[in-house]
């Protein structure tokens, strides 16, 4: 049977953490079990339909961006399928495109629905519809690709990014797929639609990889991934390598990706079969792995959301997080986030701690907002005007646990333990000293982990 | 390709961009001696990380000399900014995004400036701006991500096993290199770039503002309080959390004492130009105005990639370039001026022929300025032929000076620094720098 700390951990990263409760419910379970359960229920789809605000004529086409932005954080945070929203997260930041440029927020939501109902598909379908969506066909040029001169950038980073890796493929294989691809624009009409131009397609023959032939846009991925065995497995360890990465701890032994690479060539790059060996995998549950991931500034906020009940709406996270580093449909360029490191600087952090401060003070103590959850702020003053020798203890215990942190590092806890105890001592008992726990509880190395 | 460069996609990418701290080097040393232990060698090493202490780089010197680095993200069109104005070919290669004699800012008969940067002009005429032509290297990278990583390194050596960048190597050699974090600082970029990363020191990221924020106004009781609470989670250096949770908890201590280091020196809302970039360069001016120590700034203007619509979108950018080192000049106090020289940097250059979107696709070799009064103004290099025959790489400028020697010259007339060691390799120098601080 499977310990609380590696279901924990689990539900961390294959979602965005697990409150005490939902723990509960899935004690006496195997991690087998679990991944099943994560990858294998089915949730009924409650996002048929786009988001209200785009037919809601009181908000304004500038809104859009930040409201679908609250939308998904939202959603991240209380999803019944967080593994979906997981890996829609994941092909975001891999399939990239920017709202700068594509700059319409109903092609980013038709691409992130994309991600949100096939991410656990097939890889090589994903790629051939994601190849044909407005927002990559904006993105990355393809729109106007045409014969004549054509427009590379589309085709190479669809071998560089999206499947084989960089050195994987000559400057004359860029060339030939950029011909590939010419003809597969938007309507001259309506640059939101997809069209394929016959008339400005280049049907010379072209050599790409070898192969001299009338290459279209879609054979390029159907070689790449199906007919040719060598580029298939090369993208198999490409696409497996990120999995990793953003699930487990960057930089894994070459034996893990292999393997995991094995698995989804032998199921014709179906995802599904890839992440249940990924997440039974017994090094997913190494230290390494539970140490090895600093929550991206997404995946912190959608923490505050799911511990604190407080939406995106009340919070406003998506005016901080740019300074934050991440900034959902604005990704940085076609290579997406990074990881770790990328968080953790002077600049990023500083932005977490005003975040955390301004929610913190402005909310939890701000009596005249409706709909506000107070049981976090009600049960501290419980506990520490309460009688119990132990309730500083008790108090920074329960804090903890509130924030899904169930085993604290002893230094952690007892720090905060003297920090209550400070405060106490100092004959400044009031509303700060659950506000300052709150706060380095937010801000604590256990809550930036992922 | 040069192999300079660790070819592993996901470790270029690394590189790109790292963090203040060690942790991810360190990480990687500890995952090749575990795989070599057998995996059990577990976090021994954890030698994190000391540095985030600092924040605090000795002053600098009236003899001591300044370098911003201006990164033009994305793959700056500099056949469009320093324009071959009257050659043919030129006007072939590009019928509609072409820039004409009657519009550029000319120089000479043969090359002139792309007419947003006027500014630029007149510092020119005034002999402060040396223009590099036809900077590049052999072979060619037209990817963004390693082109950049091999500018970022600027490394002529032999392989290493991971990248560091030439500043960073220069700055491992000053004293407390390791501790000193004010030394190189970049501003509106995610994590410290490559370049500004050596083997023991790293430059450190600093917001674009910082009114009203965290930790600055310790004046209140409680705030103080909270502000030292948050610190004593990083008190013993380790956590017990691995090496990540012990550099979280180092770089929120180490925000708080930034915090007050650096509040003074930023502006007050209404004295903040609307352009981004010629608020980076007001904040590097004041910045060097208030000498913390820095040594080496380092900004972004993004949006190069222009393969669309270039006639408008490079203009824009041109018009900003323009502006921020106008605005980084006349911020600078008369103490500094002196002592400070701006240099651009990209990727790459762009393809000499437009394609039908009306942009142009990555290219070569690229022209580049290098600005400031102690600069001896002037036409360096060579502009690439761009007759058809000429052309190389798929009809791309064949690079006539090796973007090293830039570093070369920077480091050794400049920052006073050993430029073969920090680059690996001697390279010619160029005689862009008048005198010395």
């Amino acid at each position: 049977m499977a310990t609380t700390d590696d279901v924990a951990h689990l539900m961390r990263r294959a979602g965005f953490g697990a409150s005490a409760s939902k723990l509960q419910t899935l004690n006496g379970l195997t991690i087998a079990e679990i991944v099943d359960q994560l990858i294998d229920d089915v949730v009924v789809p409650d996002d048929a339909n786009p988001p209200d605000f785009f037919t809601d004529p009181n908000v304004q086409n500038y809104e859009w961006e930040y409201r679908l932005q609250q939308w998904w954080l939202d959603r991240m945070a209380t999803a019944p399928k967080p593994l979906q929203e997981r890996l829609a997260f994941f092909w975001h930041g891999t399939l990239c495109s920017s709202n700068s440029k594509v700059d319409d927020m109903e092609l980013m939501y038709a691409q992130n629905k994309l991600f949100r109902d096939a991410g656990m598909g097939n890889y090589r379908t994903l790629i051939h519809t994601m190849a044909l969506q407005p927002a990559m066909l904006h993105y990355l040029d393809n729109a106007y690709n045409v014969e004549g001169a054509a427009n590379e950038n589309f085709a190479r980073e669809l071998m560089e990014l999206f499947t084989l890796g960089v050195d994987q493929y000559t400057q004359a294989d860029i060339i030939a797929a950029a011909k590939a691809w010419t003809g597969y624009n938007v309507d001259d009409n309506d640059a939101s639609v997809f069209v394929y131009y016959d008339d400005r397609h280049d049907h010379s023959v072209k050599t790409f990889m070898g192969q001299s032939r009338d290459w279209s846009g879609p054979d390029i991925i159907d070689f790449l991934l199906q007919e040719n065995s060598t580029t298939k497995m090369i993208s198999a360890k490409f696409i497996a390598k990120k999995l990793w990465t953003f699930f487990a701890y960057p930089n894994p032994d070459q034996t893990i990706v292999d393997e995991l690479a094995q698995v989804l060539y032998d199921n014709d790059l179906e995802l599904k079969p890839v992440l249940r060996a990924l997440f039974n995998h017994t090094q997913f549950y190494s230290t390494t792995a539970k140490q090895g991931l600093v929550r991206s500034p997404v995946e912190w906020v959608a923490a505050i959301i799911k511990y604190t009940g407080l939406s995106a709406s009340i919070i406003n996270p998506q005016w901080y997080m740019d300074d934050m580093g991440q900034t959902l449909f604005e990704p940085p360029n076609v290579a997406g986030w990074k990881n770790n490191q990328y968080w953790v600087n002077s600049s990023a952090m500083w932005q977490r701690a005003d975040f955390v401060g301004n929610i913190v003070n402005a909310i939890f103590n701000w009596n005249s907002l409706p709909n506000i959850d107070t049981s976090i702020r009600d049960t501290l003053n419980t506990i520490l005007n309460g009688a119990s020798s132990t309730r500083f203890v008790d108090a920074v215990d329960w804090a903890l646990a509130k924030f899904g942190i169930l085993t604290p590092s002893t230094n952690t806890r007892r720090q905060l333990v003297a920090a209550v105890t400070r405060q106490y001592h100092n004959g400044n008992w009031d509303e700060r000293t659950w506000v300052n726990l709150v706060t380095v509880v937010m801000l604590s190395p256990e809550f930036n982990l992922a | 390709m040069p192999m300079i460069i660790d070819p592993e996609t996901v470790a270029i990418r690394d590189a790109f961009s790292v963090a203040e701290t060690r942790a991810e080097f360190s990480r990687r040393r500890f995952l090749q001696v575990s795989a070599a232990a057998g995996g059990g060698a577990a976090l021994a090493m954890s030698p994190l990380l000391s540095h985030l202490e600092a924040f605090a780089a000795p002053p600098l010197k009236s003899t001591d000399a300044v370098l911003v680095m201006i990164m033009l993200s994305g793959g700056n069109d500099s056949l469009n900014m320093v324009v071959p104005h009257s050659d043919s070919n030129y006007h072939a290669l590009r019928p509609t995004i072409g820039l004409h004699t009657n519009q550029t800012l000319n120089i000479n008969s043969t090359v002139g400036l792309h007419p947003g940067l006027t500014k630029l002009k007149h510092r020119y005429d005034a002999g402060d701006v040396a223009i590099i032509q036809g900077v590049g290297y052999n072979p060619s990278d037209f990817s963004h991500f390693s082109s950049m990583a091999n500018w970022m390194q600027g490394w002529g050596g032999a392989n290493v096993s991971y990248p560091t960048g030439w500043i960073g190597r220069y700055l491992d050699g000053l004293p407390n290199a390791a501790t000193e974090a004010l030394y190189a600082v970049t501003l509106n970029t995610n994590g410290v770039p490559l370049h500004l990363v050596g083997q023991q020191a790293r430059g450190s990221s600093l917001p674009m503002s910082v009114g009203g924020r965290f930790g600055v106004d310790r004046s209140g009781q409680d705030d103080a309080r909270l502000y030292d609470d948050i610190a004593s989670i990083a008190q013993s250096g380790r956590t017990g959390l691995g090496p990540w949770g012990d550099t979280i908890a180092k770089a929120n201590a180490g925000v708080l004492r930034l915090a007050g280091r650096i509040a003074p020196a930023y502006p007050d809302q209404s004295q903040v130009p609307d352009d981004w970039f010629a608020r980076q360069m007001q904040l590097v001016g004041r910045l060097v105005n208030r000498n913390l120590g820095i040594r080496v700034l380092n900004v972004t203007l993004d949006g190069f990639d222009t393969h669309t619509n270039e006639l408008v979108n490079h203009a824009d950018l041109m018009t900003s370039l323009d502006a921020g080192i106008e605005m980084l000049f006349t911020t600078l106090s008369p103490t500094w001026a002196d002592n400070v020289v701006a240099m651009t940097f990209s990727e790459f250059g762009r393809r000499p022929n437009e394609n039908d979107g009306g942009g142009t696709d990555h290219g070569t070799a690229a022209s580049h300025f290098v600005v400031g009064p102690r600069v001896k103004g002037g036409l360096y290099g060579q502009m690439p032929p761009l007759a058809d025959a000429k052309l190389v790489d798929y009809g791309n400028l064949e690079p006539q000076l090796d973007y090293r020697r830039i570093y070369a010259t920077l480091l050794h007339q400049w920052l006073n620094a050993d430029d073969r060691q920090i680059l690996g390799k001697t390279y010619p120098q160029i005689g862009f720098i008048e005198s010395h601080p």
